[in-house]
């Protein structure tokens, strides 16, 4: 599920139910970095995880419907104003 | 055979529709170790580049990162002077020390389609002081060492229902159904 509540509120609340954080990883998908906290209680486990910052490279995303010539042409002026 | 990116909700939802239709199915786990410079110091987001904030510094998100005091990468088992580059803002898709990943894909395959969802975790850095010696340095010296350790299977898993079998696999090889063609 997601919540739009601040991860301070999630993680009182999954105390309150006697969730135990056990580990804290950052991870990377969906251009996104995360933090990502493993809870059990006993054979239980619940994963949290709160968005920390976009993954380089991020937006904007092009997408082409055109002939070869008009691709090739798009993707050499992107390349050459994108920071290499 | 066509391949159907998911994010993980996705991912976890389509694989609980799945269980309703009583179908017997096994997701596979793939776990790969890389160190291809895709994740460098200066393009981490602040919190995670807080923890190497002993060793180097940088004035913002995608400015360069420089050596603040000596230091040996435990992992490459390389030193670091005072001064060094570590990820400079005009090379930004190369840093000089890259941190290394797991990548994670679990993936399904279904009806002859393969759904998929793929993510990357960072090793955790830590970072002590230790008597050390390394010829950049004159003797012994106590010196800031950072180490990196990979993060816990635990974390690397997605909650699945219980009746899913996951598989770990080395690699997943695309076949061609030739018999379509003929």
């Amino acid at each position: 599920m997601s919540l739009l509540v601040p991860i301070e509120k999630v993680k009182d609340k999954l105390g309150e139910m006697n969730f135990s954080l056990i580990m804290i990883s950052t991870i990377v998908a969906d251009g996104k970095f995360w933090k990502k906290g493993l809870y059990t209680k006993g054979e239980d486990t619940i994963h949290v995880s709160h968005e920390i910052g976009d993954a380089y490279p991020k937006d904007p995303i092009i997408t082409i419907c055109g002939c070869n010539e008009t691709i090739s042409k798009v993707v050499e002026e992107m390349l050459d104003i994108a920071i290499v | 055979m066509p391949l159907y990116e998911c994010n993980e909700y996705q991912f976890v939802e389509n694989i609980r529709r799945f269980i309703e239709t009583q179908e017997k199915f096994v997701v596979n786990r793939k776990l790969s170790w890389h160190d291809d410079a895709k994740y460098g110091l200066a393009t981490l987001p602040e919190e995670e580049f807080s923890r190497y904030s002993a060793i180097c510094h940088r004035k913002s998100l995608k400015s360069s990162v420089i050596c603040t005091v000596p230091f040996i990468n435990g992992f490459y088992k390389r030193a670091y002077n005072e001064g060094e580059i570590l990820h400079a803002a005009s090379n930004l898709k190369f840093p000089k020390m890259s941190i290394p990943y797991y990548q994670v894909e679990f993936s399904l395959n279904v009806w002859g389609g393969t759904y998929f969802f793929t993510f990357d975790a960072l090793f955790d850095p830590e970072i002590t002081m230790e008597k050390r010696s390394d010829r950049k340095f004159d003797g012994t010296v106590l010196i800031h060492v950072l180490k990196y350790t990979p993060p816990h299977e635990k974390i690397l898993n997605i909650n699945l229902p219980k009746q899913v079998v996951v598989f770990d696999v080395k690699k997943m090889i695309r076949v061609i159904d030739y018999s379509s063609i003929f």
